[in-house]
């Protein structure tokens, strides 16, 4: 527990005296109303008359003082009773002082000090107490002066005649910017008080400690109270005694961290390893304060102060060296006038990102339907998203409404028409798209066998061309680097491949008593692996044909390694638009214009891009009151929010948006969001998932912050505001107690020897 | 239809048979205390007084009428023996009845005088009977019979308490009492007591036998009211006090008892019998006391303080005798 002195600024010297709860004194009022209620008639007077009335006068007028003086007394009995009472409720303490003890004494110099409130600072305050208490020195007493900060400063001994050289000497130092090294203050105490403060002397020195009352400090200074800290001593050896400057206190509302973002204007000035953070705080105070922000990112940690204005946000710009090794940063607002710390967390992630190039035949302008998949996963920018949610339509035969979740860091879709040689940038792109019709050169096939091997990805998309003699060298090509064989174009006229199902595709219609509805494929080619190239390489087990005709077994999807790379056909052309699908004959399929058209592609992507490892987790900075977007996984999953107990709660869905409840926490830390499949059947990673698409738009939207306690990021400091063991004064209140119970016993026994008196 | 006083036969029983002493030895004369007086038949003349409004005709000395012209009662010494003055107080104060009183003082008072009225009848006494108060003044002259008893127990019956001053008015009217006679006087004797002391001195003149019955309420005796916080309201002014019962108590019986003591100290100064009564007393009892006090007084010359209460003890007023 805190004794704290509030009779500022007089410290007697011999004895200390004051009050725990010094703010329930006041009530020492109600002391007078024993004597306000024996001036009030006590009820209304029974009415009797009376014949004898001289002897009533004279037996009046001579009982007159004695009854004044029961009156006063009883009254004065039970005032004493309500003072003592209201006494022992602000538990005076008595602290013997030595007078010729050494004494040491702590000036607060830390950022908060310089808290202005209407004019006046804390520091200013605590000056005047400082003084106050070297002028009550006894003479021949000197007191020594530390200033706490971060490092601390021993500012020099000053006795009782040299105020005025203390007051010059305060007059040039103003609150640093920085915090208090607890730890330094209480070396330096124990060397400015020599050999006393480890018990060495009988005398006990006295060290006071002047800092404002009206914040948190006691929440840092008792951090360093533990059984084998240097603390130890000094609460032990030393009578410790604080002397709180005593400003009109102002509600105090403090200030929070609203966002901390990477700057994204300043990233490409800055080079090497430094971050750029751009971070919003804002003082609900009245008053301008400094803090210190503090950064932790691994081992890196630094600190500035920043000056908020009073009553608004201040957007502060911060760079952050050598992070980018780290994941996530720490972002803590340490303020000791801030109940707890304020903190969040930065995703510094940078998911690579990879580029797609599309190759396509067209001419024109018009956007296959692959790339305006592609481009409605990987720009959220364009104007037909409306935030998540993709309007995806493909010439009007099915207007369809899909709510996407989009990846964080999509991938860059390049477009280029023809010859995918003709830019430099192919031999970076990570996926490349040869849409059916396009036939690259001898140069283009030899500059794609080359990004494959390096790890690059090719995709063919097998349609009519294909089969052309156009395309003979390229089917070449590929069954040389690969042994997939371009055969024929199969019919599948009464055999429609139905992909929409939970879970698994089936091509076989005919299983189903029902066929669901999906799109048709009225023609695929068929693939093969080339029998002579399978023997001649070391293959790998093909990869699985997902889609699959019903009654040839004709793979639709092949995935072949080489080298670092991977070459993968799919029999279907996914540039067929609908339209074209159904313009004659020769319509392959209106996949296009399905549902799962989006869906498909961004699996597929996700698979030929090799996103299907699992997600690198991601951090959000979460405040009260700020939506939280989350990256989900298209489809039936199971979000959870798994709190830094490890405790997992489930997301259901409710009007406005997924949503966790847990009960009230007061625990900061990561809370992760983590979606598992419904599907309790584990799947292979190289399992290529066709999925449902629920239509439904609340699919992978926020959740609301609101929907988080509001203690989520909240630490509360619970009973440790106090610290025990500092002053080890006489408490007076269970004396004052028993004196208050003492008079209560013989409040009625006093009265009836009164009333006796009175005859 | 005037009231009429009923007279208690219970009290009736008890004073049956007892009679007060005439002054001056006139029982010397007698072959008992209550022999017969024959109405103006003295055989000592001892005095001639003036005739006065409500004097027996019959005593009139017609001889000296004839000598002098003027009109005088020849007064022996037997017929005044026999003359008793009953003086009923009638002011205010007496219609004080407390909780713990049976009746009004003045009711208990009037029953006393009619009751002693009714013994002066039983022995064929003379009476006079006066109800007195500071504005009024009922009187009934003395006399003797039925008719008279009967006109005595009307006239307490019909009196109302009103006004103050009965001491002075009684002073005034003293000279009017028959000397030798004995006075009755039923009041509370709260007024003043060089007021009282005054007003017996001249009734005591004369060889008068003075009997003073204190007619007390016991609640005036220790101020319970059964209330603490209280509004006292004068019965005969307008004063009003405030006060808290408990708190003046004591030292309402410290001056009670003070007065009480110079009340006891004119009385014995006079040799006037005080016999305090009770209103919660036994009426009967109280009156033979007193009456029996009267002829030992009378008879040893003494002049005691009679207490005559039913009230314990511990309730009489600290002091006083018993």
């Amino acid at each position: 527990m805190i004794h704290c002195s509030l009779l500022w600024p007089t410290i007697p010297s011999l004895v200390a005296f004051g009050f725990t709860n010094g703010f329930i004194l006041p009530l020492v009022v109600i002391s007078a109303i024993p004597f306000l209620l024996s001036y009030l008639p006590a009820s209304r007077p029974a009415d009797v008359q009376w014949g004898p009335m001289s002897l009533l006068t004279r037996a009046i007028a001579r009982a007159a003082p004695r009854i004044q003086r029961r009156v006063f007394l009883l009254a004065a009995i039970r005032a004493a009773m309500l003072f003592i009472v209201v006494l022992a409720a602000s538990e005076p303490f008595l602290s013997p002082l030595e007078n010729l003890g050494q004494v040491a004494i702590v000036l607060d110099c830390s950022y908060p000090s310089a808290r202005n409130v209407r004019g006046r600072t804390f520091f200013e305050q605590s000056q005047k107490s400082v003084l106050a208490s070297i002028a009550s020195l006894s003479p021949g007493q000197q007191a020594r002066v530390i200033l706490a900060a971060d490092p601390p400063e021993f500012l020099g001994s000053f006795s009782s005649n040299e105020s005025a050289l203390l007051q010059k000497h305060l007059a040039f130092i103003e609150p640093f910017d920085c915090g208090i090294d607890h730890d330094a203050v209480v070396d330096m105490i124990r060397r400015t008080l020599e050999t006393t403060i480890d018990g060495a002397s009988k005398i006990r020195p006295r060290i006071e400690i002047h800092s404002p009352l009206d914040r948190g400090i006691w929440k840092t200074w008792q951090s360093g109270e533990s059984e084998n800290s240097p603390w130890q001593a000094l609460f032990t050896n030393a009578d410790v005694q604080v002397v709180g400057s005593h400003l009109p206190c102002i509600p105090y509302r403090g200030m929070a961290i609203e966002q901390v973002y990477l700057s994204p204007d300043t990233r490409e000035k800055t080079g090497g390893n430094t971050l750029p953070l751009a971070c919003r705080i804002h003082n609900f105070d009245q008053a301008t304060a400094i803090v210190p922000l503090e950064i932790v990112c691994g081992k890196y940690r630094s600190q500035r102060p920043l000056t908020t204005a009073a009553g608004m946000s201040t957007e502060f710009a911060l760079s952050l060296d050598n992070a980018s090794t780290e994941a996530f940063c720490t972002v803590k607002l340490r303020s000791d006038e801030l109940d707890r710390d304020d903190e969040r967390i930065v995703s510094l992630h940078e998911k690579p990102q990879n580029t797609v190039l599309i190759c396509e035949a067209s001419d024109n302008d018009a956007l296959s339907p692959l790339h305006a998949a592609l481009l409605a996963l990987g720009e959220s920018e364009r104007a037909r998203f409306d935030n998540r949610s993709v309007s995806f339509s493909v010439k009007g035969l099915h207007m369809v409404d899909l709510s996407l979740v989009l990846q964080e860091n999509a991938a860059n879709v390049l477009r280029y028409s023809d010859n995918v040689t003709q830019t430099s940038r192919s031999q970076v792109a990570d996926l490349i798209v040869l849409c059916d019709g396009v036939f690259p050169s001898a140069s283009d096939r030899e500059q794609l066998s080359e990004r494959i091997a390096s790890g690059g990805v090719l995709v063919v998309l097998g349609g009519p061309d294909i089969l052309s003699t156009r395309g003979d060298p390229f089917r070449q090509w590929i069954a040389s680097i690969s042994g997939i064989v371009f055969n024929e174009s199969v019919p599948l006229s009464a055999e429609q491949i139905t992909l929409v199902r939970t879970g698994y595709e089936s091509i076989d219609s005919s299983i189903l008593p029902t066929p669901i509805l999906g799109p048709t494929v009225s023609r695929l080619i068929r693939l093969e692996i080339d029998s002579s190239w399978q023997s001649s390489h070391e293959l790998r087990e093909l990869p699985n044909t997902v889609l699959q005709s019903g009654l040839s077994h004709t793979p639709l999807l092949l995935e072949q390694r080489v080298g670092e790379g991977k070459l993968c056909v799919l029999a279907i052309p996914l540039t067929a638009s609908a339209a074209e699908s159904n313009s004659g004959e020769d319509s392959w399929s209106d996949l296009a214009a399905w549902p799962a058209m989006l869906p498909l592609t961004d699996r597929l992507m996700n698979r030929w891009l090799s996103r299907t490892s699992p997600r690198s987790p991601e951090y959000f900075s979460h405040a009260v009151g700020e939506m939280i977007q989350i990256p989900l996984s298209p489809g039936e999953t199971l979000p959870l929010v798994v709190t830094p107990s490890g405790k997992s709660y489930p997301m259901t869905r409710s009007p406005g948006g997924l949503m966790a409840k847990w009960g009230p926490t007061r625990r900061a830390g990561l809370y992760r969001i983590t979606q598992f499949p419904y599907s309790k059947e584990p799947s292979a990673d190289d399992t290529l998932l066709a999925f449902t698409l629920n239509c439904v738009k609340d699919i992978g939207t926020c959740i609301e912050a609101n929907e988080f306690p509001p203690e989520v990021s909240r630490i509360e400091f619970k009973d440790d505001l106090f610290l025990t063991g500092w002053l080890r004064p006489l408490n007076l209140s269970g004396v004052l107690l028993l004196l208050a119970l003492l008079l209560v016993v013989l409040d009625p026994l006093f009265a009836h020897i009164l009333e006796r008196s009175l005859g | 239809m005037t009231p009429r006083l009923q007279l208690d036969s219970d009290i009736l029983n008890r004073i049956d048979g007892q009679g007060f002493l005439a002054p001056r030895g006139i029982h010397d004369l007698r072959s008992g205390p209550h022999s017969s007086a024959a109405l103006g038949m003295s055989r000592s003349f001892a005095e001639h007084r003036p005739y006065t409004a409500g004097d027996d005709v019959r005593r009139v000395d017609w001889k000296v009428y004839a000598r002098t012209d003027r009109l005088h009662l020849r007064a022996g010494e037997h017929e005044s023996a026999l003359a008793c003055h009953l003086i009923l107080d009638s002011s205010a104060s007496m219609r004080y009845q407390g909780r713990r009183g049976l009746q009004s003082k003045h009711q208990f008072a009037a029953l006393a005088i009619g009751s002693l009225a009714w013994l002066a009848h039983r022995l064929h006494d003379f009476w006079s009977v006066s109800s007195l108060s500071g504005i009024q003044s009922h009187r009934l002259p003395v006399a003797g019979g039925s008719s008279h008893l009967e006109a005595s127990l009307a006239l307490l019956g019909a009196t109302a308490c009103s006004g103050d001053g009965f001491w002075e008015h009684l002073q005034k009217e003293s000279n009017r009492f028959s000397t030798s006679a004995v006075l009755v006087i039923a009041t509370d004797c709260f007024d003043d007591v060089s007021v009282i002391h005054n007003s017996l001195t001249a009734c005591a003149t004369g060889g008068r036998n003075v009997i003073l019955l204190h007619v007390c309420d016991p609640d005036e005796l220790d101020l319970q009211t059964g209330h603490h916080a209280t509004r006292f309201t004068g019965l005969e002014t307008d004063q009003q006090i405030d006060t808290d019962c408990p708190s003046i108590r004591g030292a309402y019986r410290d001056v009670l008892r003070d007065h009480l003591k110079q009340l006891d100290t004119a009385c014995h100064t006079l040799r006037v019998q005080r016999t305090l009564l009770s209103t919660n007393a036994m009426l009967g009892d109280a009156l033979a006391f007193a009456i029996r006090q009267q002829r030992e007084r009378h008879l040893t010359s003494r002049s005691d303080l009679v207490f005559l209460t039913d009230t314990p003890d511990s309730q009489r007023p600290p002091g006083s005798l018993s």
